[in-house]
């Protein structure tokens, strides 16, 4: 990771997921990182998102109200957010076909080590 | 053998079978088959009987006559004429299809063997090779008469029978008969064979007697009998009475019986009283044993085909498989031994009935037993010959009643020439005859006075029947009669005096004509001698009897003897007597030119009448012709009728058989079929019930049959759902009720849920309404009901609880989540705030979370293992990167450890990924926890085979022999006491032993205390053949 870079222009993560504590670490560890950080609880915000665009979305699979498989699958099938890179995250052990199935870029297991998220989000905002 | 179509001219030829044409007549002449058309005796067309006829004509003791299976009468007189010419006969026995043919051949008589036909195949055989019958038919008879009178006057000897009188061809027949049957080729031989020959003679005179006789053996003529003749006699009887019948030649009595049925049963439809008419039947035969067999009156089954089953019932009684004549019927017959033709005969019988006896006898002989039958009977008496016998030479002695049946009445007082001396008392004609030789002796004073007067006082007469012969003479006839040259002869009209002829044939014209007296008075007679006018008066008689009589008186009204003799001196000179004379011839021409006139007249009219009489005769014969034809056809179609009605018989007994086996069928269904099943009558009794019933329900068919349902073992069925059922069904038009369900406690099979169906029954026949209820145990089977539900309630609480298990597992995971995360954050920022202090604790914190969450999938997998619903998401993966990230991760958790890979080529391999990176941590984890004061951990991965290998090896305190057995098991733990025990429920190596087995493989140890472990892990590189 290059500093400069970072430095020069922030990327943009977007975090979805109910539970608040998850929100707050995932927000303090990826800031940390040099991340500007989007948090939203309500799934469905996803669906109306203004430009610009995030760079990265962390959807939690279990979502109160809806289903984030689902709002993945939604996400990928429209023309405007489809280039958008989604990484879905759960404590559910079949995550990784789920991921697959709603054509999730990569998946994160709860409870995840932070050198694991960095390595994510590093990944997939970097051109 | 070839079969050929008989044609005429067809020679026959040895080995060959000859068929006949239907339709058509084949006569056998001259070793060559004649074909006419169907020539038709009585209506009837026997083609058999015609063929067997001229077979016996032409070839006698060599014709063998066989009738097998066929239906009607024809062959029967075939068969006859064959027995009758000394040939032989068979029929099939009752082996037969139609027994038609073959039974009336064999009730004729005419039947010598009844087989088989396998058996008359050996028979004929046998008697084909007999030289009597190959050589001896050619011989001539007269050079062994000597021999065959030497048999005879053996027989003579022994049995005190002359057979010299019997037909002299059938005696020959006879002995040749029992020749071939006694294997004997000459008559020599014969009659040393049987003299030699115990038995024989026995044999030989049984042939001779023709002992053929049956029961009712003419029906027709019983019938006639039965309707004419018998009740004729026995309304003549008075009370005080007796009928007497005789049976000449009666062999073993069958025909004695008969008439005694006969007679029985006519008086019994006349509802006279038994005791009233007192009836006698006499039988007698030459033949002793026969004559003690028709007393004993037994006859076997076989003879009483001819009687039927009312008679058989009425008159005999079973013994022993045989019939025994009743005691009442057998008092009604006396049996002796008598010889009609030698012994003196019977007298003063009402009937004799001799059928088929003269037949066997030549005519000397036939009259002789006619003149003793004529002597035998009343005036009135009746005789019954055989159907084809006749009163032949004796025809002056009786005259026809009914000749189709050969039924004949005696004539009255025409027994001329008796043989034996006649005792029986004449009484005067017309009156009735009664108590014979008795009455006569009785005779008063007046009757004796009348009898004078009668013989001195009243003119000559005689007494003619309609033939004009003289019956009785009465008075001086002898001036009136002359008996004439030639044959002798009572005519009268022969006997009289010529000058009386003409007159006499006048007057009983006239008196015939006209049925009244006839009177002719002034003929002048006594040619020559005395002149003299004689009146003749002709007077019919009509007395009971039929048969017209006429009395013919004599009288001389003016008797001329003196000047009658002066006429006959000189009377020829005298003018007075000359014209006196011319007077009267001229008178006597003129009267007998009037008569001539008059007969004249009368002929004509005769003839006239006569004419007609033939026209008419001519057309009833056309008319008869007519009926004929259609009685003809008649008989074709109940011929075909009666082929019909046999196929209709057969196809009958198909169905009744088909029937049979669909009762057998169903039957067996219901005895086999495993539901119980009840048949109930409408009072609910049972009426039977099934083999699974009794089983089921453990009852015996006798406390079940008959019993009413609710009683059944112990009153266990008086169910009141059941009765109301039942009775719904029984009172109600509802004729079934379906799938009723009944939950009963039974005292010997405990509580049963039972489906009862019920379905009434309708049985046209006897209108009876049944009830069939089925059974259906449906316990075990309510059970299994109740056990699904169960099984379906907890599948659902299972499925709840996997739900609420993975909802858990989610609910732990988040919050040791965010502790993890916050830990995370917080080391960095102690690290990056150079707090070391606060870092170190805060990683170690980090380590706990980490425990806690292994710990925390650890329970769920367990739990998961437990249920066996530990699950695999399997793909192809890159095994070595896996262990490379693997010992990545775990790297981070030790300082002091190096864990190094050595990674062999090793294509994708088939598993859960995650599953496997799970035990291959838990192996790493292991084997920095159980290596405290080692340095390094060695991973290795090699394929063997199929097989991918992966070990994992450290340098710490190894395992003991006995624990290694029990690391793999559930919460095992290895404890040593210097070891500080790391935190666990020692469900790792279990957990992991249950993920390598899913993926079909295995995990094994090799362990050395104090020098450390290897374990190896091993499961198949690729996608198994599901098997595990």
């Amino acid at each position: 990771m290059t500093t400069s870079s970072s430095r020069k222009q922030k990327k943009t993560i977007m975090i979805v997921d109910d539970n608040h504590s998850i929100l707050d670490i995932m927000t303090l560890m990826l800031k940390g990182a040099g991340y500007a950080v989007r948090v939203t609880t309500d799934g469905r915000d996803v669906l109306n998102l203004k430009k610009p665009l995030p760079d990265l979305l962390f959807l939690d699979l279990l979502l109160s109200g809806t289903n984030g498989s689902e709002l993945c699958t939604q996400l990928k099938s429209d023309n405007k957010t489809k280039n958008l890179p989604i990484i879905i995250f759960s404590a559910n052990i079949n995550i990784k076909k789920i991921a697959k199935t709603c054509g999730a870029d990569g998946f994160l297991t709860k409870p995840f080590e932070m050198n694991e998220l960095l390595k994510m989000a590093r990944k997939h905002t970097s051109v | 053998m070839p079969v050929i179509e008989t044609k005429t001219g067809v020679r026959l030829r040895a080995n060959n079978v000859y068929v006949i044409t239907p339709g058509v007549s084949v006569e056998f002449r001259k070793g060559v088959f004649f074909v006419s058309k169907r020539k038709n005796e009585g209506g009837v067309f026997h083609p058999v009987s015609i063929l067997f006829r001229s077979l016996a004509e032409e070839c006698g003791t060599r014709s063998i006559g066989v009738v097998l299976s066929g239906t009607a009468t024809d062959g029967t007189e075939g068969l006859l004429a064959i027995k009758e010419a000394g040939g032989f006969t068979f029929a099939q026995d009752a082996s037969a299809t139609y027994q038609g043919m073959p039974q009336s051949a064999i009730e004729s008589g005419a039947v010598d063997f009844i087989l088989p036909p396998r058996e008359i195949g050996n028979e004929l055989l046998r008697i084909a090779k007999h030289p009597h019958t190959v050589a001896s038919a050619r011989k001539s008879p007269s050079v062994l008469v000597d021999d065959v009178s030497k048999i005879l006057s053996y027989m003579h000897s022994r049995f005190g029978l002359d057979f010299a009188g019997y037909k002299q061809a059938m005696v020959r027949r006879r002995i040749d008969r029992r020749m071939v049957l006694a294997r004997q080729k000459t008559l020599l031989d014969y009659a040393r064979y049987l003299r030699d020959t115990k038995g024989e003679d026995q044999a030989l005179h049984q042939d001779l007697l023709i002992n053929v006789t049956t029961f009712f053996r003419d029906t027709e003529l019983f019938r006639s009998l039965a309707r004419k003749v018998l009740p004729a006699l026995l309304r003549v009887q008075d009370q005080s009475h007796t009928l007497r019948v005789w049976v000449p030649a009666c062999s073993t009595g069958e025909e004695v019986y008969s008439i005694a049925i006969t007679i029985a049963e006519i008086l019994e439809r006349s509802g006279e009283k038994k005791s009233a008419v007192h009836i006698k039947i006499f039988g007698t035969d030459a033949d002793h044993e026969a004559i003690e067999k028709a007393r004993i009156g037994m006859y076997p089954k076989a003879l009483m085909h001819s009687v039927s089953a009312e008679r058989l019932a009425r008159f005999f009684r079973p013994v022993n498989g045989s019939y025994q004549v009743n005691k009442s019927l057998r008092e009604m017959c006396v049996f002796s031994p008598h010889n009609f033709l030698k012994d003196p005969p019977f007298s003063r019988m009402d009937l004799i009935s001799c059928q088929n006896v003269l037949i066997y006898l030549d005519t000397n002989f036939q009259k002789k037993a006619l003149r003793a039958f004529h002597y035998a009977l009343k005036p009135s008496g009746y005789l019954v010959l055989g159907k084809s016998e006749t009163v032949g030479p004796t025809g002056d002695m009786f005259e026809v009643v009914e000749k189709k049946h050969k039924i004949y009445k005696r004539k009255v007082g025409s027994a001329t020439k008796i043989l034996v001396p006649d005792t029986s008392v004449h009484v005067p004609f017309g009156v009735k005859k009664e108590g014979g030789v008795v009455k006569e002796k009785t005779v008063s004073i007046e009757g004796e006075a009348d009898e004078l007067l009668l013989r001195d006082f009243t003119p000559a007469s005689m007494v003619v029947n309609s033939d004009m012969d003289i019956v009785r003479f009465r008075g001086a006839t002898s001036p009136y009669l002359e008996p004439s040259t030639g044959n002798a002869s009572l005519n009268l009209l022969k006997m009289v005096r010529q000058e009386f002829t003409l007159e006499l044939r006048t007057l009983l014209h006239k008196a015939k004509k006209e049925g009244q007296s006839a009177k002719k008075s002034g003929i002048p007679s006594g040619k020559g001698r005395a002149s003299r006018l004689t009146t003749i008066e002709v007077v019919p008689l009509k007395v009971a009897s039929q048969m017209l009589h006429f009395l013919v008186l004599f009288s001389e009204t003016e008797v001329a003897t003196g000047a009658g003799e002066e006429v006959h001196s000189k009377g020829t000179e005298r003018s007075d007597p000359k014209s006196k004379r011319i007077e009267a011839l001229v008178h006597e021409l003129s009267v007998q030119k009037e008569q001539m006139k008059s007969m004249n007249e009368e002929y004509e009219a005769a003839n006239e009448e006569l004419q007609s009489a033939n026209e008419e005769v001519l057309s009833s014969n056309e008319e008869l012709q007519s009926i004929n034809e259609e009685l003809e056809t008649s008989q074709e179609e109940l011929q075909s009728t009666n082929e019909e009605l046999t196929t209709t018989n057969d196809e009958l007994g198909a169905r009744n058989k088909e029937l049979g086996e669909a009762r057998d069928y169903a039957e067996g269904i219901v005895e086999t079929v495993r539901q119980p099943l009840l048949v109930l009558t409408n009072n609910l009794r049972v009426r039977t019930a099934n083999e699974a019933f009794y089983k089921a329900f453990k009852v015996t068919r006798e406390d079940t049959e008959g019993h009413l349902i609710f009683e059944l073992g112990n009153n266990q069925w008086d169910i009141p759902s059941l009765r109301k059922l039942l009775s719904e069904i029984i009172y109600s038009s509802s004729s079934i009720f379906q799938d009723f369900e009944m939950r009963h406690t039974f005292q010997s099979i405990g509580e049963k849920v039972m489906l009862l169906n019920a379905h009434r029954l309708f049985q046209k026949d006897n209108k009876e309404k049944l009830i069939l209820l089925a059974i259906e145990d449906i316990t075990e089977r309510r059970q299994a009901e109740t056990r699904k539900i169960e099984e379906k309630r907890l599948e659902e609480i299972a499925r709840a609880k996997d739900e609420f298990l993975d909802m858990a597992s989610h609910e732990l995971r988040t919050p040791v989540a965010s502790i993890k995360g916050y830990t995370q954050i917080l080391e960095r920022q102690f690290t990056e705030a150079n707090d070391t202090r606060a870092a170190k604790l805060v990683s170690k914190l980090d380590r706990q979370v980490d425990n806690l969450t292994a710990l925390i999938f650890n329970l769920f997998d367990d739990i998961k293992i437990k249920e066996g619903k530990l699950k695999f998401q399997k793909e192809y993966f890159d095994f070595n990167m896996l262990v490379a990230n693997t010992i990545e991760e775990v790297q981070y958790m030790t300082k002091q450890h190096k864990i190094t890979g050595t990674f062999a080529k090793i294509p994708n391999v088939y598993g859960d990924s995650k599953r496997i990176k799970q035990v291959i941590s838990n192996l790493l984890t292991n084997a920095i926890k159980y290596s405290p004061g080692a340095k390094r951990v060695k991973v290795v991965t090699k394929t063997s085979g199929q097989s991918v290998i992966v070990s994992v090896q450290d340098f710490g305190i190894g395992i003991s022999k006995k624990d290694q057995s029990k690391i793999f098991t559930q919460f095992y733990r290895v404890r040593t006491k210097d070891l500080d025990t790391h935190p666990g429920l020692g469900l790792g190596l279990y957990i992991a032993t249950n993920i390598i087995e899913g993926h079909g493989g295995r995990i094994e140890v090799k362990s050395n205390i104090g020098k450390g472990s290897v374990f190896y892990v091993t499961f198949p590189i690729k996608e198994q053949s599901k098997k595990i």
